[in-house]
């Protein structure tokens, strides 16, 4: 696969003030071009004009969870591929194990540091294609 | 041959031959008489046959025998009674013994040979024999008796005949009874073998009666026995008190029975109940498989329509799975396992009863045997643990909840603050930075109580997991000091590191060790008065490294201390007011730094305050690197060693590294020298030769140790011969601190010191007890054990003697004395400075107050109070 700079998040949270802080986290620091989304159901129907580098996902949301959507993803053959991070609260071990197990590149734990975030997704995503 | 001729008095009749005739009911009487008799007879040899006790066996067996042997013999009399002769008659006395004798004698002997549990058929063959040659013996010796009137001839077929019916009816009796084998005999069978019995023993006498043609006597024929007859209506007396008798003993055997099985199921209904109230389960078969034991926690779930006999029918009644699912069966089930030997203990299953009760399980199970190693069957004993796991997994839920729901709105308040406080969004004025920033503190600590929360779940589940890597201490303290010191700042306090000389690398989880360092620092910060210093030292060795954090606080209240490092636990609820900890920081620590194979643990002095320090083994990577170290930072400066060694190049060689190593050191060639530099200084630890010219280093260490001054004093043994000095002094091993063989590694000799410093006494203040009730003396050494180096006089001599000799830090003195009043010496304790504790059970003269201290009365004291007293003195 052709190396190219990450660019495109596709991003869903719940929670709007995460989102917010998020936001500056990935935009004005980060510097990345970020589709929003409040649940797994808007991500899958987000797919249909946004083409994204890197999915960002929080695990509990209303309607359909993170890892619903990205099995979801996975079915389509423009997202088989895509690299995927998700950002939770829920990190006990047996929890972790399991996102482990649906390919993610990397678990971020709530709370996030929003000056890091960038930084640390950028980091994941290199050593994904490194 | 001729005798017995003689007997049947054959061909030879007389012809005065006298009829008689019967009284029916006397006949009648007879043969319910001896019904009864075998009965009860045969009852009481069941009961002889299985009871256990001894002493009530014997009981059985008697009363068994008496009443089938006297029964019998009363029934033949009862039969004399009812043939009625137109002549008196009368009973030689003696030859109705005789016959009681044979009734008696043979019937015992019967019972007796069917003592065994099992009894073989000859000993059938054998008992009903010895039964029937009995009744045969008791009816014919009984006819004896009456040849007072009579001449008796006795017809030979009739003779043998009742002779057959005497044999046939004990022989058939026995076997009806007992050719089954079985412990206790059918009531049918009983009362059978007892009809069978009974009636031979009548038909016996009757048909040995057909046989009998009475003469009468022309004149007493054996006038000889005149004197000892019985007339006939004395010998009913005789029989009705018999009968009685027999009757009594039937009454109370079938009573005491009665109470033994009232006894028996008393304790099984205890049993049961006891059982069907468990809230666990329990199963048991015995050794043929058939279920013994199913109660009611079992049964109240099952299908009350099958059966439970055997151990195949369980499966039709319950089942179970193994955690992963799946069906446990046939060879595998928990008591089929147990039954075969297998022992379960603690194996978890799935319990499914009628497919739609499932319970949760853990099952023990394993052969029953008993003392003699005979299997008597198998239990096993099912433990519902349903609810358990509910509770554990609401717990998980819950800290699940706690993780997310709490981390949820935590990340929003983090990233605002943390963004705000980064200048990312612009500057602040000062004021509201300072603001955001103690916002963003608090933040931060919140989290920590989060993760601790989180923490201490994991490692109850075992779950922590660590990363190992080896660095240098060093950095790790700096780093932690780095990330704390606004922390510490927040209390006004200063962070200070005392580093080793040299760093030393250690084999650790530099997060987790972070993670206790400021657990530590956060502690001490917190107890610690503004203004003052949190020090963070390390001091090392060649093979441990301490690291200690020390606060000049309140110290850690006395009561506390041994709760100290349990779950949620605070010094004191009232006193942690802006002090907020979830009370797991140390619990959390103490288990991390023990992962890393270290311990931790505190010293506190009240008012002066804590310290806190864990130590961890060192990572050995270049040995040279190492000694140095521990020469650029002695382990015990400045403490005071004896080398006692004769070869003067071996102790220069030690002196000199020994000095360098920052101990002070003196040598003796001989026991004698040593003996006088060992009276003159107070020494860390004394390195002993064995081998010396003037007394042998083993009989030296001997006397050291019995003479009280140097009782405690620290030896090494430094020799070519250590090990075989080892042995010789083996059972007084802990004596000495080391034995190291010639030559001399250094290291190891550096370590065997450092451990004399860990293990020693010598930096415990050393008290001197007056005191002559040795068992004030016991309380105050026990007392004062883990704070004080005690040493006792008896006397004031002796008391003089050692003060002169050791210097001590406190006195504690006894003023009724054999050889004086207490107060005689305070003169002289005045002269050495030191404190005096007066402890004694009369009151001080005023005149001497000003010598001394503190006085205490031995009566209203507590121990408390003397050791609070103590220590204070202590503390100077």
């Amino acid at each position: 696969m052709p190396r190219k700079a990450l660019e495109n998040i596709l991003y869903a949270e719940d929670e709007n003030d995460i989102r917010a802080i998020a936001q500056i986290a990935l935009e004005d620091i980060g510097g990345f071009n970020v589709k929003y989304c409040t649940n797994g159901k808007e991500v899958v129907d987000a797919t249909r004009d946004f083409v994204a580098d890197l999915l960002l996902f929080d695990v509990m949301m209303p309607e359909m969870d993170g890892p619903s959507a990205l099995r979801e993803l996975r079915q389509m053959e423009h997202y088989a591929d895509v690299p995927a991070i998700f950002m939770t609260a829920k990190i006990q071990t047996n929890e972790v194990e399991q996102y482990k197990t649906l390919g993610v590149i990397e678990v971020i734990a709530k709370p996030f540091d929003p000056i890091t975030l960038a930084d640390t997704i950028k980091k994941a995503w290199a050593d994904y294609y490194g | 041959m001729d005798s017995l001729f003689n007997w049947f008095q054959s061909g030879n009749m007389p012809e005065r031959a006298v009829d008689g005739h019967y009284n029916w009911g006397l006949v009648a009487l007879s043969f319910a008489v001896s019904v009864l008799a075998a009965y009860i007879a045969l009852d009481l040899v069941g009961r002889y046959r299985i009871e256990q006790k001894k002493s009530t066996r014997y009981y059985w067996f008697t009363a068994a025998s008496f009443t089938l042997g006297s029964g019998m013999w009363v029934v033949h009399y009862i039969i004399m009674l009812a043939f009625v002769m137109p002549v008196t008659q009368e009973y030689i006395a003696g030859w109705t013994a005789a016959s009681m004798l044979a009734a008696i004698v043979s019937s015992g002997t019967a019972i007796w040979l069917l003592r065994n549990k099992s009894i073989q058929t000859y000993q059938l063959w054998l008992s009903g024999s010895v039964l029937g040659l009995g009744i045969t013996f008791m009816h014919y010796l009984g006819m004896q008796s009456m040849l007072i009137n009579f001449e008796i001839y006795y017809v030979p077929v009739w003779f043998i005949f009742s002779v057959l019916i005497a044999f046939g009816a004990a022989i058939s009796s026995m076997f009806f009874a007992y050719s089954r084998g079985e412990p206790i005999v059918n009531k049918n069978r009983l009362n059978v073998s007892a009809l069978l019995l009974g009636i031979g023993i009548c038909g016996t006498v009757y048909i040995g009666l057909e046989g009998t043609v009475f003469f009468k006597a022309l004149h007493n024929t054996r006038s000889d026995y005149f004197f000892n007859t019985i007339k006939d209506d004395q010998l009913a007396f005789f029989m009705v008190g018999l009968t009685v008798l027999i009757i009594s003993v039937s009454l109370t055997a079938s009573g005491y029975y009665k109470q033994m099985v009232n006894a028996i199921e008393n304790e099984k209904e205890f049993l049961n109940v006891m059982l069907d109230n468990l809230e666990d389960g329990i199963i048991a078969c015995d050794d043929t498989g058939r279920i013994t034991v199913l109660n009611q926690y079992l049964q109240k779930n099952m299908d009350p329509s099958k059966p439970a006999k055997k151990l195949e029918d369980l499966t039709d009644l319950f089942g179970f799975e193994t955690m992963d699912e799946k069906p446990v069966q046939g060879k595998d089930f928990p008591l089929t396992r147990a039954f075969n030997g297998d022992m379960i203990h603690r194996e978890a299953f799935i319990m499914k009863f009628n497919d739609h009760i499932v319970r949760d399980v853990v099952i023990d199970g394993q052969q029953i045997i008993n003392a003699k190693n005979k299997k008597l069957g198998a239990v096993t004993v099912i433990h519902d643990v349903t609810e358990l796991k509910k509770t554990e997994k609401l717990k998980n839920e819950f800290v699940s909840i706690v993780s997310h729901e709490l981390r949820t709105p935590l990340t929003s308040i983090r990233g605002s603050l943390g963004l705000l406080v980064s200048g990312i969004m612009g500057e602040f004025p000062e004021k509201a930075k300072k603001l955001l920033e103690i916002a963003n503190s608090n933040c931060e600590r919140l989290l920590l109580l989060i993760n601790d929360i989180l923490d201490i779940e994991k490692i109850e589940a075992g779950k922590m997991k660590f990363d190992m890597k080896t660095v240098s201490i060093n950095e790790i303290i700096k780093e932690s000091i780095e990330a704390n010191k606004m922390y510490a700042e927040k209390f006004g306090l200063s962070l200070d590191y005392e580093p080793a000389a040299k760093d030393s690398a250690v084999t650790v989880d530099p997060d987790r060790l972070m993670q206790v360092l400021a657990n530590l620092i956060s502690n001490a910060c917190k107890f610690s008065p503004q203004g003052t210093r949190v020090v963070i030292s390390v001091i090392g060795t060649r093979d441990w490294v301490r690291v200690s954090v020390k606060d000049m606080g309140p110290g850690i209240p006395l009561e506390f201390q041994s709760r100290i490092f349990q779950k949620f636990s605070q010094a004191d609820s009232s006193d942690t007011r802006g002090k907020a900890g979830t009370g797991l920081g140390l619990n959390i620590s103490k288990t991390i730094i023990e992962k890393f194979g270290g311990r931790l643990n505190f010293n506190s002095v009240a008012d002066e305050g804590a310290t806190f320090f864990f130590e961890l083994p060192v990572v050995m990577s270049d040995g040279s690197a190492l000694l140095e170290d521990i020469e650029e930072e002695p382990p015990l400066p400045k403490k005071r060693l004896l080398i006692c060694e004769d070869d003067d190049d071996q102790a220069e060689y030690l002196r000199v590294l020994l000095e360098s190593a920052g101990f002070i050191t003196d040598v003796a060639n001989t026991v004698g020298a040593a003996k006088k530099l060992i009276a003159q200084h107070d020494y860390e630890a004394l390195l002993l030769d064995l081998i010396l010219p003037d007394q042998d280093g083993i009989a030296f260490i001997r006397e050291l140790r019995e003479t009280e001054a140097t009782a405690s004093l620290h030896i090494i043994v430094l020799s070519v011969i250590a090990q075989t000095g080892r042995s010789l002094m083996n059972g007084d091993a802990l004596s000495v601190v080391d034995w190291l063989d010639k030559p001399i590694d250094f290291n190891t000799l550096l370590s065997s010191i450092n451990r004399v410093k860990k293990r020693g006494d010598s930096e415990l203040p050393h008290i001197l007890h007056v005191e002559d009730n040795p068992d004030t003396q016991h309380v105050i050494s026990v007392l004062l054990e883990k704070h004080a180096k005690v040493s006792k006089a008896g006397n004031l001599q002796e008391a003089k003697e050692m003060l002169e000799k050791n210097s001590y830090d406190l006195v504690i003195l006894d003023l009724l004395l054999p050889d004086g009043n207490g107060t005689e010496i305070l003169p002289l304790l005045a002269r050495h400075h030191v404190p005096v504790l007066v402890f004694s059970a009369t009151t001080l003269n005023e005149n001497y107050a000003k010598f001394v201290s503190k006085a205490l009365m031995k009566s209203n004291s507590s121990n408390e109070t003397l050791l609070d007293t103590i220590k204070n003195l202590l503390k100077g």
